[in-house]
């Protein structure tokens, strides 16, 4: 009886993840044991920190998941496969998580997230001031910077860059890395989880914590590229923008940027669709839904699902933390880009536009049009930048967008 | 060009560096064509413009004549009478202005702020 018990306890004990870890430690525990401390860092900058927690939370949380052994709720080798993923298996065998994962592999999530992020956005400013379109794409700088910097470190195999000797992987990594720069995290993850799937965590950890950083790292830069006479412009109030060129403006940029680049339809033709069903008044409960309960829906999914995605083996290699720098030059390029690009437009237009709306020209909205607006405020407290600078804020959503398309066209399927 | 054809590293770098060409041209190019589709949307739904504009400009001109033209005394204090008389919805008979200030813009400043946060 006390024998059984025993036996009970000891082989109970035996099918623990404590055993588990401690077994074999020295092959590949320690690992585990790292990320779990790894993602309980994340948990504390997204609670204590507040480092968007709306993401960075569940990203962590679905890490600490992924990495507790024997937990089965999440199985990266059934997507990590040669070829084509077999979507029976991973019905038949996967856990919860592999179940949501399909929605990050099969590139449904960051679509929807754009949706709602479309019945959100106001192009009113960019309307009211067309030429800030061309700050969201001088914003771009950092990507095509960053791209090439992880080129480089393909090409000559540095920190694991090109190691397996396929040219294709080192363009493929090199640009979801670059992407990073465009400071939107649905099109990073679109990007990554076509051309380098092994990334993904990685990416997603750094483009959102930079995105949370954006108030630290762009202020210094802001200052040092302009002049304090450059950051005082006081810009003309916005005109009015009608209802009409309201409701034109997202069918018209769906058929351009479509027609032109398709790579980026379903990132550029669900923005506009979501932008469409708020400008066009008609619809106002899909408007919604689709800015609230859809996009809070999936940004639970996609977080938990991209956190659980970093397993030892992909995360704790050194491409990582070269990823965590890439991601910060890729940053600070697109915010050089869009300065460089706003200083020039200040001399064409005879001192009429602040340059350091230019900063503003990544994608990250509204936090970077608010970062133009608290330094401007800085030197002329009674200028008001928030609305100028929103404009190439949201130029710069579209910006990245067909960024992702041009990646999405050269690299796919090689 | 096949990709795989690339073998030393500044081959390699060179398709790099083609490449971000390309992508930055095609941004800035796509970029260019929504703004100029923009400035014709503008011609084709601008009509109306003309008659807003007008009467934004008389109230803009009003509230600078108030603030600025201090020398007229008469006038200004005939409109904070009234002003005063509309708030508090008396008849503007029972109201005297005796003293007026113009005061800091840091209220308004603070106040124009706070609602810009509110919105973001």
């Amino acid at each position: 009886m006390f024998e059984m018990l025993v036996d009970g306890l000891s082989s109970f004990a035996m099918k623990t993840g404590v055993a588990e870890i401690a077994m074999d430690f020295m092959s590949g525990g320690w690992k585990t044991l790292i990320m779990l401390i790894i993602a309980c860092v994340l948990l504390y900058l997204a609670i204590v920190k507040q480092f968007e927690p709306l993401l960075l939370l569940p990203i962590a949380f679905g890490m600490l998941l992924a990495n507790l052994p024997l937990g089965q709720v999440m199985h990266p080798e059934l997507f990590m496969v040669e070829g084509d993923i077999d979507y029976g298996r991973v019905l038949h065998e996967g856990g919860l998580l592999d179940i949501l994962y399909m929605g990050v592999k099969l590139g449904v999530y960051p679509p929807l997230i754009f949706l709602g992020i479309g019945c959100m956005t106001d192009f009113g400013p960019l309307i009211a001031n067309p030429k800030s379109i061309l700050l969201g794409a001088a914003a771009q700088l950092g990507v095509f910077v960053t791209f090439l910097g992880a080129v480089i470190l393909g090409a000559f195999c540095i920190a694991g860059f090109g190691a397996d000797g396929n040219v294709a992987t080192i363009f493929k990594e090199a640009a979801s890395i670059g992407i990073i720069g465009g400071a939107d995290g649905p099109t990073a993850i679109f990007v990554t989880k076509t051309l380098a799937p092994g990334l993904l965590s990685a990416i997603a950890v750094a483009a959102y914590s930079y995105m949370a950083l954006i108030p630290l790292i762009q202020p210094p830069l802001m200052r040092l590229m302009t002049t304090k006479k450059e950051r005082q412009i006081v810009m003309e109030q916005l005109r009015p923008v009608t209802k009409i060129e309201k409701i034109i403006f997202p069918i018209a940029v769906t058929l351009i940027v479509i027609l032109l680049v398709p790579d980026s339809a379903s990132l550029v033709g669900t923005l506009m669709l979501g932008n469409l069903i708020k400008e066009s008044g008609v619809a106002e409960r899909l408007c919604k839904t689709a800015q609230n309960e859809l996009m809070n829906i999936i940004t639970i999914f996609l977080g938990t699902t991209v956190g659980a995605t970093a397993t030892a083996d992909t995360f704790l290699t050194p491409k990582t933390l070269l990823i965590i720098c890439l991601g910060l030059i890729a940053f600070s390029f697109s915010t050089i880009g869009g300065l460089l690009f706003g200083k020039i437009m200040c001399k064409a237009t005879g001192g009429k536009i602040n340059p350091l709306i230019g900063s503003a020209g990544v994608s990250a909205v509204p936090m970077a049009a608010r970062v133009s607006q608290v330094v401007g405020q800085e030197e002329n407290p009674t200028n008001y930048l928030l609305m100028h600078a929103m404009g190439p804020n949201v130029a710069g959503v579209i910006g990245s967008a067909v960024t992702a398309g041009v990646f999405l066209a050269n690299f796919t399927g090689i | 060009m096949n990709i795989y054809d690339l073998n030393t590293p500044a081959e390699i770098i060179s398709y790099g560096i083609v490449i971000s060409i390309e992508g930055m041209l095609v941004v800035f190019a796509i970029l260019i064509l929504i703004m100029l589709t923009i400035y014709a949307m503008k011609l084709f739904s601008g009509e109306k413009k003309p008659k807003s504009k007008a009467v934004e400009t008389v109230t803009t001109e009003e509230v600078a004549t108030t603030a600025e033209e201090t020398v007229d005394e008469g006038e200004l204090i005939a409109v904070l009478t009234a002003a005063v008389a509309a708030c508090m919805g008396t008849s503007s008979a029972g109201v005297n202005i005796r003293s007026y200030k113009k005061v800091s813009s840091a209220w308004g400043n603070a106040a124009k702020r706070e609602v810009l946060d509110n919105r973001f």
